[in-house]
């Protein structure tokens, strides 16, 4: 008697990317009789045949075009979109997700997708982040990618007891090909594996652990390669060459190990900091002057605040335009909520130095994140760079740590899209939110205006809602205060 | 096996299903293939040329911010370039705006390709000639009427370029066809038919 069939329905961003990974698995299975058919003219529908399973895949393009999509899928896409999502819609569950870029993985590029990971992680729903390790970057050079997707995909990891992996494609002589490297192979054992227990009625992951294992190695090597160029310190280094790490993490992906209290890639608060690296901890310059950074800066003096690199680049901005965002920042001041304590709008085109090439810098400190003691010590100077704040702020434990981030952008809008969702997202999770002590995370936008919150309205925004889950304060121009738990401004 | 049912009114056409509907199209034709697709991800942002051998390799590789067109196909038979706008309704290929942004893609990209026979996977192809397509969706046929009407937004910025349409038709049960038009005495002598005889108008 043939095994029964099992259906999964693919659903992805575009046919290509369905069409693309289907024609991967069918080149992972040469034992199986596949045939490929379209439904109503263009829905490809796979069939996969063999002595012990019988699997169809029927791929759906474009999210956006169909009425039937499953509700998980539908909330899954809240929290971003990634590129493809396996679903069983017998037993209504999500099988795996997967985003996927050729993008080339410098700066923003490779953080602006992580709110991806975050979204199904929290679901629990097994992800695969591909991305190019080697890029060319418009200059011509070769970039190599960013540490932190990969650093976020085994903090997640760890946290959800989910597979989140992030594989990368290409080496430094291929950059940017899908074929070099071990990534865009690896991506696809995995899926298939998941496709044959699933088609064959087993756990999901069920025997996956070695090659996850596999997946997890490559991370930490990549991040132990790429690390120190990125950042003067790594929490128990150690642990990246230590070879029972990546099974360790393997066996939490799939629950059959629960992760060590004080777990892997814990960022330490000072005290925790190795003698040298605390002691270069000092004040950095700002390229544009702000009321609130300098004090943050000087608590690196003070050794209870520390960075980990001091090189955020100016994207200097055409001063036309800046004006303009100026204008329509001060129209958003002025929509804003009333406030107990009122605040000025005070930003004008002088604030921001002129550049050599003509433009005004926008950029403040040379840090976008500061890793703080103490909530009391950024408490205390948020409350000297803004008086009004004084004794309003949360009263949260004046012990917790904290995480500041910062988004110098003045163009209106520039809040909750890409890229600061996928960043905060990336460092939320990387560097405290789910740690046995864990972070409170503030973000600073100094150029923004709050009036552009509207907090009835924002519910279904991607943004805001992972705001709401891995952020606590939201800081403004002028120093007005959001508290995201309470939905309350200060 | 029952598959989840798809049919005419459990989905609607966007540009990227009328888009990948064509692209089957072409897929099955003998004479035409696909040197770009524009899907909104993935690793196809690359035009690609090809050789005699059927290796491919790229011509021309589009920035982040760079305007594209959708679909970009070759005829080497007819010596060809189709370069195709596409959008999910024939109104909006006819907004003002979008008609300024085709008609830039198309004439950037055209001149473009025509400095490209120094690439070894481009060659000769960058002396055929240019055809410019609008692509759209809908769930009646196009009049030629109205087909004429759409074409004459761009003849005056396309003064010398063949221009025609393809439409993606849904019926009732959700089968999507396709249908090449062209206006008359418009299609170059000799140029292979996109669509599949079954499917021309």
């Amino acid at each position: 008697m043939p095994p029964p069939t099992r259906q999964v329905e693919l659903w992805c961003d575009s046919f290509h990317e369905g069409t693309w990974a289907c024609e991967e698995i069918v080149s992972l299975l040469p034992s199986a009789t596949c045939s490929v058919s379209y439904h109503l003219g263009f829905l490809p529908v796979y069939r996969f045949d063999t002595p012990e399973f019988s699997l169809v895949i029927q791929v759906f393009g474009d999210y956006a075009s169909w009425e039937f999509i499953p509700d998980s899928i539908k909330e899954l896409l809240t929290w971003g979109k990634p590129d493809l999502v396996a679903y069983d819609r017998e037993a209504n569950r999500i099988l795996f997700a997967v985003e996927e870029t050729a993008a080339v993985p410098t700066g923003n590029q490779a953080l602006q997708r992580c709110e991806r990971m975050y979204g199904s992680s929290r679901s629990r729903i097994p992800f695969w982040y591909l991305l190019s390790e080697y890029g060319v970057h418009i200059d011509g050079g070769t970039r190599r990618a960013s540490i932190w997707p990969t650093m976020m995909g085994l903090k997640l990891t760890q946290h959800y007891r989910t597979p989140c992996l992030v594989l990368s494609y290409s080496s430094e002589s291929s950059p940017e090909d899908y074929g070099a490297g071990d990534g865009t192979l690896s991506l696809f054992q995995a899926l298939t594996a998941i496709l044959r227990n699933f088609a064959k009625g087993c756990s999901l992951l069920q025997d996956l652990g070695p090659l996850l294992a596999t997946q997890y190695q490559a991370m930490l090597t990549f991040v132990g390669s790429q690390g120190e160029n990125l950042t003067g310190f790594i929490p128990q280094r150690e642990k990246l060459t230590d070879s029972s790490t990546a099974s360790i993490l393997a066996s939490i992906a799939t629950g059959e190990t629960t992760p060590a209290s004080g777990g892997f890639l814990e960022w330490p608060i000072t005290s925790g900091l190795p003698p040298k690296f605390l002691e270069e901890q000092s004040p950095s310059d700002l390229i544009k002057p702000d009321i609130l950074l300098p004090a943050v800066e000087a608590l690196k003096t003070k050794k209870v605040c520390y960075t980990l690199s001091t090189n955020a680049g100016s994207r200097p901005q055409p001063p036309k335009e800046l004006a303009e965002w100026i204008k329509q920042q001060e129209g958003h001041f002025k929509r804003g909520s009333l406030l107990a304590v009122p605040a000025a709008f005070s930003m004008k085109l002088a604030d921001f130095p002129p550049s050599i090439g003509g433009g005004r810098h926008v950029t403040t400190a040379k840090n976008i994140l500061y890793l703080i003691d103490k909530w009391k010590y950024l408490r205390k100077v948020i409350e000297v760079a803004y008086p009004r704040l004084e004794r309003r702020l949360p009263s949260w434990g004046e012990e917790e740590p904290c995480l500041l981030y910062v988004s110098n952008s003045v163009k209106p809008g520039r809040i909750f899209g890409d890229p600061f969702t996928g960043q905060i997202a990336a460092f939320a999770s990387i560097f405290g939110k789910f740690d046995l002590r864990s972070r409170r995370t503030i973000a600073y936008f100094p150029h923004q205006a709050h009036g552009q919150v509207q907090l009835n309205r924002e519910r279904a925004n991607k943004g805001f809602l992972i705001i709401s889950e891995l952020v606590d304060l939201l800081i403004f121009h002028a120093g007005v205060v959001l508290d995201v738990k309470e939905k309350s401004w200060i | 096996m029952d598959l989840i049912q798809a049919n005419g009114s459990t989905f609607r056409v966007t540009e990227e299903l009328a888009r990948w509907r064509f692209e089957l199209e072409i897929k099955a034709s003998e004479n035409w293939w696909i040197a770009f697709t524009n899907p909104t991800a993935g690793p196809w942002k690359r035009l690609m040329g090809r050789k005699n051998d059927g290796t491919m390799g790229e011509v021309h590789r589009f920035q982040r911010d760079e305007d594209r067109p959708d679909l970009v196909l070759v005829c080497d038979a007819a010596r060809e370039i189709a370069i195709i706008e596409a959008k999910d309704t024939l109104e909006k290929l006819i907004v003002k705006s979008q008609v300024i942004k085709s008609v830039g893609v198309i004439t950037n990209l055209a001149r473009l390709l025509s400095e490209k026979s120094d690439n070894s996977y481009w060659r000769e192809r960058a002396h055929y000639g240019i055809v410019a397509g609008l692509l759209w969706a809908s769930v009646d046929d196009t009049s030629a009427k109205s087909f004429d009407a759409m074409v004459k937004h761009y003849r005056d910025e396309l003064p010398r370029v063949a221009i025609f349409g393809v439409e993606v038709l849904k019926d009732p049960t959700g089968q999507l066809s396709c249908r090449e038009l062209w206006a008359p005495r418009t299609r170059p002598e000799g140029m292979p038919a996109m669509c599949r005889p079954a499917c021309l108008s």
